[in-house]
């Protein structure tokens, strides 16, 4: 493999690793389409290292946050019971699925994030993040099992880490604080991904050549997106993302419509 | 801000502290055990293309085994604290992720054409 090639990945995973810890996605939902549209990497493997990364993602955001607090590890160690079953369901499923089938599945979902960041971007002019953690009482677990499972299932189908399913549904149906319940949702997200991370491992879909250049890139986007987040107003950030996602979504599709993918 | 937190929630009355500095640990050694070698790999390949692959290998396989690592750090730590149901909810993540793992190394898993 070139040095140009190393490089590529590199970048891509530091874009998608910045990004995503500015505003709390994994990073599969650039990496994905990136390696599938313009590397021709096949879905499934590319499915395989964005598990990687987002690992990566997860382990630099919670080291972090784990030692601040701000993380619920006994919540979060409940709900992995969900997601780690939907993940390797899913995982497995997903060795029966054609990539074409994943490859329209993927790009619903990246349709699905960018109109949500739009929606966020809108609204979030009107409110502003809580600096302290009010206090909380976790309710309605068989709810958050529920959205746990589902989001365990997509992200072992779909290479993603799922906070879009779960951050939601902990903070307007499970009473917890967006904050925690961010960093919490982060802080699972490396232990589901391992999950199906394994099951693609033993399919020969992780592509350690792919791996390593992009979970390096990641490591290092999250560390400077954690350091830059404070500094940035999210709603630029929160714009480029929308016009990526979407973007890169027209560019599924039209490579789908091709029979490309 | 971990006291804080103790101290603001209802119904969260244990020192959460002791596991949150064992997760933590385990996290950063993972992250920069990982990288590290994935570096390292990188280097070594300039000189030998093929001691350097299995030291990048080895960093990715790091990686991968953090969260499975942070689980069982936990299921050990919420049971010296006497938090048994903690534990035990633990010891089912570690299970289920072993399971998983045990499913791919055993090579039973069929593959479809793509």
């Amino acid at each position: 493999m070139s040095a140009t090639y190393v490089l590529i990945l590199a970048v891509v995973g530091f874009a998608a690793g910045t990004l995503g810890s500015i505003v709390g996605l994994g990073g599969g939902i650039l990496i994905i389409p990136v390696l599938a549209v313009y590397m021709g990497v096949p879905m499934h493997q590319a499915i395989g290292v964005s598990l990687m990364a987002v690992i990566a993602t997860s382990t630099a955001t919670s080291s972090v946050n784990v030692e601040r607090g701000v993380t619920d590890i006994r919540l979060g160690m409940t709900l992995e019971l969900a997601t780690t079953l939907g993940a390797v369901a899913a995982a497995v499923i997903a060795g029966y699925v054609h990539r074409t089938t994943l490859a329209i599945l993927f790009t619903c979902f990246l349709l699905y994030t960018g109109l949500s960041l739009l929606k966020r971007a809108w609204q979030g002019r009107y409110q502003k993040a809580e600096s302290t953690i009010p206090p909380y009482d976790v309710r309605n677990y068989p709810a958050g099992m529920g959205a746990a499972f589902f989001a365990g299932g997509m992200s072992g189908l779909l290479g993603i880490g799922g906070g879009a399913v779960k951050v939601p549904v902990m903070y307007l149906f499970m009473g917890i604080p967006l904050r925690v319940a961010t960093a919490t949702s982060n802080f699972m997200i490396g232990v589901t991904a391992s999950a199906s991370a394994f099951i693609y491992w033993g399919r020969g879909d992780v592509l350690m050549a792919l791996a390593a250049p992009i979970v390096v890139g990641v490591f290092a986007g999250s560390l400077t997106g954690a350091r830059l987040a404070p500094k940035l107003r999210a709603s630029y950030v929160l714009g480029i993302l929308i016009i990526v996602t979407l973007y890169l979504a027209s560019q599924m599709i039209a490579k789908i419509a091709e029979g490309k993918i | 801000m971990s006291t804080d937190l103790n101290q603001s929630a209802p119904g969260r009355t244990r020192d959460t502290r002791s596991e949150d500095r064992a997760v933590g640990l385990v996290l950063r050694i993972g992250a920069y055990l990982s990288i590290v070698l994935i570096v390292l790999g990188g280097l070594v390949s300039l000189a030998h293309a093929a001691t350097g692959r299995y030291v990048t290998e080895a960093g990715v396989l790091v990686l991968m085994s953090t969260p499975i690592t942070r689980v069982l750090v936990a299921a050990i730590v919420f049971w010296r604290e006497g938090d048994r149901r903690y534990a035990w909810i633990s010891i089912g993540v570690f299970v289920i992720l072993i399971g998983s793992s045990l499913l791919a190394a055993l090579k039973i898993l069929p593959t479809l054409e793509r």
